[in-house]
């Protein structure tokens, strides 16, 4: 928001005060220097105030501002300066009623006739063209530069455009529009209201937003001569309403959606009704319209010293908050030693209780001046397990090779729509994305992954091996379901080397993925069962479940057409539901390792290629002695020798006891009856059995 | 070799030796010194039970006079002895020379490229604020975590954002479609403030916690602006926590993260949930605070908001705001990303190009 210098010195008796010293000086009171124009005199300072300090949207306010962070005094030139009327009295001339008292507190007009239209003169003109606002016309502008100068936002109506009501004066009523009817606003477009819009209408029809902006039809012109100023105090809330439901925002409107000081209607129209007849001649009418629909009461706040240098940290004096709270306006005073009440000024809207005065205080007395101290030690808090769950799964792919992604929680339908399947419950969709491509809630963090893995692939990436720890989203009616999921991709060659032939990442590097973190967890007895799912490869898929049988991921090769979609050559893809994980620490037992050697065997089995390992494993462990320790996989072959449709798969078993070496004789037993087992299975044989 | 040397003397006998050792030696000084195989002929030749030069020489003594026999024993076993000593030695060199060359033919060119174990990288993001996160948690604070989809409620309502306040209009807000309305209105959260309420509302005081997360806010992507980012925001809450008290948590923050000489510089700003609300500015890292591009010439840069938990906000969190004050403060982690590597766009940290994963982020080490 703009200010000139020179508008506000009106305000700072002396000389101007130097621009930068100035907008440092206001940016610590709380008003960020964002940008200076121009030097000296001619400066313009453009600050930022935050939407609780509507206070500050003006000149005068900052100038307030400005006398104490320079500690200089305030002086408004204009006040209590009368305005020379004329005989015609006012209440002649118009009329105002409002029938919505809870969302118009006051509506004040004063009328102006016998004007010559033409252009503002310098004093009004260029103080506005200088912070960048349209020069339209002497009266347009007489009240523009009220809203500039005091805050008030007004409004200039051509008195002989307003419909009369049957006593022959001019009626402005504050009412709810009704549905249906429409206003073609100073902006030339046309609008149709309904009830939730505020308005200012004539004894016919609207003729204005309340608080946003006037109608065309009844705006000044060319050949008006007589004016009617409207300053009022709208609702913040239903202008905001009114604003946004017609997509609007004015200079107005940001004032009274704030908050505008209520008091400032009357001294608004006596300041534009002077520069109007400065300008355009003509004679004030006599009196002013004063219709206060609602007392607005005046609040008082305490504010005791003890409490002050308690909440603060810091020792300040009671008489300094003193001159602080009555140079910004607050009318101070001492109700008991300590203790000190003010009544808060009319503008400031934003101070409601004692800890906004110790903002105030504080922020006059400077920060620079709080020292640094701690608060007392406390014995902390048990962190958030899932959270702890998920650092420790994002290093547990680090150190299984892959590297930490973050990507949009957020992607397209179409990136989405393979995956909803897994989603819990249904696609979760934005009303106001920032475009169609960011539309979804993603239902894995994988789909992110796969545009990052053909990002890498087409920059000339041999190898890629991406993960990313985060939520997926689905709903239920009303109800968000949000998942924590470890997703993962690897794609391309796997570890290369001149010592071994390169190879393909494949389905085994990403269920050993899984399963290397799942076993660093410490989750017991997971298992990879054959799954069906749309996105990846069949008869490459598997969920992995674990000792309890739950479900705890998925794992695969992609499905041809996805992997060719993102320019990926079978890429291995992965999820595990980190909701799902036990998230408490396994129970540790701690047993000695044995001290006994222990003992294995291989047998090798030739069966049908639909025969698991998982069924092979279960044949040999089912019965078989506390002993067995593990079955492995030594080797697979299919070829020469072995018949089409089946495959040779040497198995080794490894037996070991805590408390003894195992004789050869029943390691011989336990071999033989393995071997039974394994020929119990249809069409299998057992090399040496 | 030799035949049974009927009339070789024990001298005789003991120089042969010695010349067929030196010989082979000769025959093996190209091949690398001794092979055990050499030493295990010569061990045969002199000491082979059948054959052997000894085993010969002392079938001879039956042939020696009377008189002779015990001098000539006695030569015979004292030769043995010898070669029995110098074959062994042999032996032991020829061992050597053995293991030497087993390993001369497994050598390696040790320059070629190593074989390296897979091992990933954690995204710069999660490095910088784990760093963040260690250094609150090193002063007492834990961490507590929310939902990334909210309500209005939790977002916004109960932070003291009422209904259609303008305050609103500064956060850019992405809504769910079909997400209901008011207050139950359903919402990606802003910031991780709505943890705070949370943690109010399920904890007594004192309360010290960290609430790390991604973030939405509906702005455009360009180099400066991602519509999802991470925060790290902070909560203290106790009887008497003074202002005071939150400029010396964020200094001796700073002074762990950002550099033992940093100061912190607040000025007043609006944020509804705290009052007063502060800007918080800390020593540019890369001028010492000398003034320079990165910080516009001011010496400082500013990296988060800060407050005093404002008493509407304790009170919606069912705390007394009569018996309890607190401070709240938050900042972006992206940003702070960018600071410290100097990152010429945002857009770098969502790219998830490998060059860019694949390099040594600020040193967890230390914090």
């Amino acid at each position: 928001m703009k200010f000139q210098l020179r508008w506000l010195g009106r305000y700072l008796p002396g000389p101007l005060p130097e621009p930068r010293d100035l907008g440092k000086r206001l940016t610590a009171a709380g008003f960020i220097l964002e940008g200076q124009e121009g030097e000296g005199d001619d400066a313009l300072l453009d600050l930022e105030v935050t939407a609780n300090r509507p206070d500050g949207m003006n000149h005068r306010g900052i100038a307030r501002e400005a006398a104490l962070a320079l500690g200089r005094s305030f002086a408004d030139p204009e006040a209590g300066l009368p305005v020379a009327e004329g005989d015609v009295d006012i209440d002649t001339l118009a009329v105002v009623r409002i029938e919505e008292p809870a969302l118009c507190s006051r509506f004040s007009a004063r009328a102006v006739e016998g004007i010559r239209m033409g252009p503002a003169g310098p004093e009004v003109a260029s103080p506005l063209e200088a912070i960048g606002s349209h020069v339209i016309s002497a009266p347009v502008d007489a009240t523009n530069h009220g809203l500039w100068d005091i805050g008030q936002p007004m409004h200039a109506y051509d008195l002989d455009k307003l419909a009369k009501g049957e006593d022959g004066r001019a009626l402005l009523v504050v009412r709810r529009a009704r549905a249906g009817e429409t206003l073609v606003t100073l902006d030339g477009v046309h609008r149709t209201l309904s009830p939730s819009h505020l308005v200012i209408a004539d004894a016919e029809k609207p003729v204005g937003l309340a608080g946003v902006m006037g109608g065309l039809d009844t705006a000044i012109s060319e050949t008006t001569t007589r004016v009617l100023l409207e300053a009022a105090n709208f609702d913040p809330v239903i202008v905001r309403k009114t604003a946004r439901s017609l997509g609007m925002h004015t200079d107005a409107s940001h004032r009274f959606e704030r908050g505008a000081d209520p008091e400032t209607t009357r001294e608004g129209l006596d300041r534009a009704a002077r520069r109007i007849v400065a300008d355009c001649g003509g004679t004030v009418a006599r009196g002013t319209i004063h219709v206060v629909a609602r007392e607005i009461p005046r609040r008082t706040v305490r504010l005791s010293h003890a409490r002050l240098e308690g909440f603060l940290g810091l020792a300040v004096p009671i008489q300094r908050a003193h001159a602080i709270l009555e140079a910004l306006g607050f009318a101070p005073r001492e109700i008991e030693p300590g203790l000190i009440e003010v009544t808060v000024p009319t503008w400031r809207v934003d101070i409601e209780a004692e800890v906004d005065l110790f903002e105030e205080v504080i922020r006059c007395v400077g920060y620079g001046s709080l020292p640094e101290t701690l608060p007392p030690a406390r014995i902390p808090h048990a962190s958030d397990a899932l959270c702890a769950l998920e650092e420790r799964v994002r290093d547990l792919a680090c150190a299984a090779g892959a590297f930490e992604a973050q990507t949009f929680s957020f992607v397209s339908p179409e990136e989405n729509a393979p995956f909803g399947g897994i989603a819990p419950g249904d696609s979760v969709r934005l009303s106001n994305p920032l475009g169609e491509v960011f539309s979804i809630l993603r239902a894995t963090p994988l789909i992110g992954l796969l545009a990052s893995a053909r990002h890498n692939v087409r920059g000339g990436r041999a190898a890629v091996a991406l993960f990313e720890v985060g939520r997926a989203f689905g709903r239920s009616g009303r109800e968000m379901r949000e998942r924590r999921a470890l997703a993962f991709l690897l794609a391309g060659a796997s570890s290369r080397h001149h010592t071994a032939e390169p190879r393909l990442v494949d389905f085994f590097d990403g269920s050993g993925f899984l399963a290397a973190i799942l076993g660093a967890l410490g989750v017991p007895g997971v298992a990879f069962k054959p799954v069906s799912l749309p996105f990846l490869s069949s008869g490459r898929a598997a969920e992995v479940v674990s000792a309890d049988g739950r479900r705890l991921g998925w794992v695969g090769v992609l499905s041809p057409a996805l992997a060719s979609a993102y320019d990926l050559v079978e890429p291995v893809v992965g999820e595990l539901d980190l909701g799902a994980l036990p998230s408490a620490p396994p129970v540790l037992t701690v047993a000695f390792p044995s001290r006994y050697p222990g003992s294995d065997f291989d047998l090798t089995v030739t069966h049908l290629l639909g025969v698991s390992f998982d069924t092979l494993r279960g044949a040999v462990s089912a019965e078989a002695p506390a002993e067995l320790l593990a079955v492995d996989v030594r080797s697979r072959y299919q070829g020469p020798g072995v018949p089409s449709g089946s495959v040779k798969t040497s198995l080794n078993l490894r037996f070991g006891s805590p408390e003894r070496s195992l004789s050869r004789d029943e390691v011989n037993a336990w071999r033989e009856a393995a071997a039974r087992k394994l020929l119990a299975l249809p069409d299998t044989k057992v090399d040496g059995f | 070799m030799s035949g049974p040397p009927t009339s070789l003397s024990i001298d005789d006998a003991r120089r042969r030796f010695s010349e067929e050792i030196s010989e082979a030696e000769r025959a093996a000084s190209t091949r690398g010194g001794l092979a055990p195989a050499d030493v295990a002929a010569l061990h045969v030749a002199w000491l082979g039970k059948k054959q052997g030069v000894l085993t010969d020489l002392l079938a001879r003594l039956r042939e020696v006079p009377k008189e002779e026999k015990a001098a000539f024993g006695a030569g015979v076993n004292a030769l043995k002895q010898e070669v029995e000593a110098t074959l062994a030695r042999l032996d032991e060199t020829a061992q050597g020379n053995a293991a030497r060359a087993r390993e001369a033919a497994q050598a390696v060119d040790v320059s070629l490229p190593p074989r390296l174990p897979a091992i990933g990288r954690l995204h710069p993001l999660t490095v910088v604020r784990r760093r963040i996160e260690a250094a609150f948690r090193a002063r007492g604070y834990s961490v507590a975590d929310g939902p990334e989809v909210e309500t209005d409620y939790f977002n916004f309502e109960s932070l003291n954002f009422p209904q259609e306040h303008p305050a609103r209009d500064a956060v850019d807000t992405f809504f769910v479609e079909d997400g209901g309305e008011g207050n139950e209105k359903l919402l990606l959260r802003t910031h991780t403030s709505p943890v705070q309420m949370r943690t109010m509302q399920r904890m007594k005081p004192p309360i010290r916690i960290i609430c790390p997360g991604r973030v939405f806010r509906k702005d455009d992507i360009d180099p400066r602006h991602l519509p999802v980012f991470n925060q790290v925001e902070g909560l203290a809450i106790d009887e008497g926590i003074t202002f005071a008290d939150l400029r010396g948590t964020l200094a001796a923050f700073a002074r762990t993260f950002f550099s033992g000489k940093a100061e912190v510089r607040f000025s007043p700003t609006f944020f509804p949930f705290v009052e007063p609300g502060v800007d918080v500015a800390v020593t540019c890292a890369l001028c010492s605070g000398k003034g320079c591009r990165v910080c516009s010439g001011s010496g400082f840069i500013e990296i988060m908001g800060a407050g005093m938990v404002h008493p509407k906000v304790l009170a919606a969190g069912g705390i007394d705001p009569e018996r309890y004050t607190g401070f709240a403060f938050g900042m972006g982690v992206d940003r702070i990303a960018l600071l410290l590597h100097g990152l010429p766009d945002l857009r770098l940290l969502i790219e998830n190009d490998l060059r860019f994963l694949d390099r040594e982020w600020v040193s967890e080490v230390g914090s």
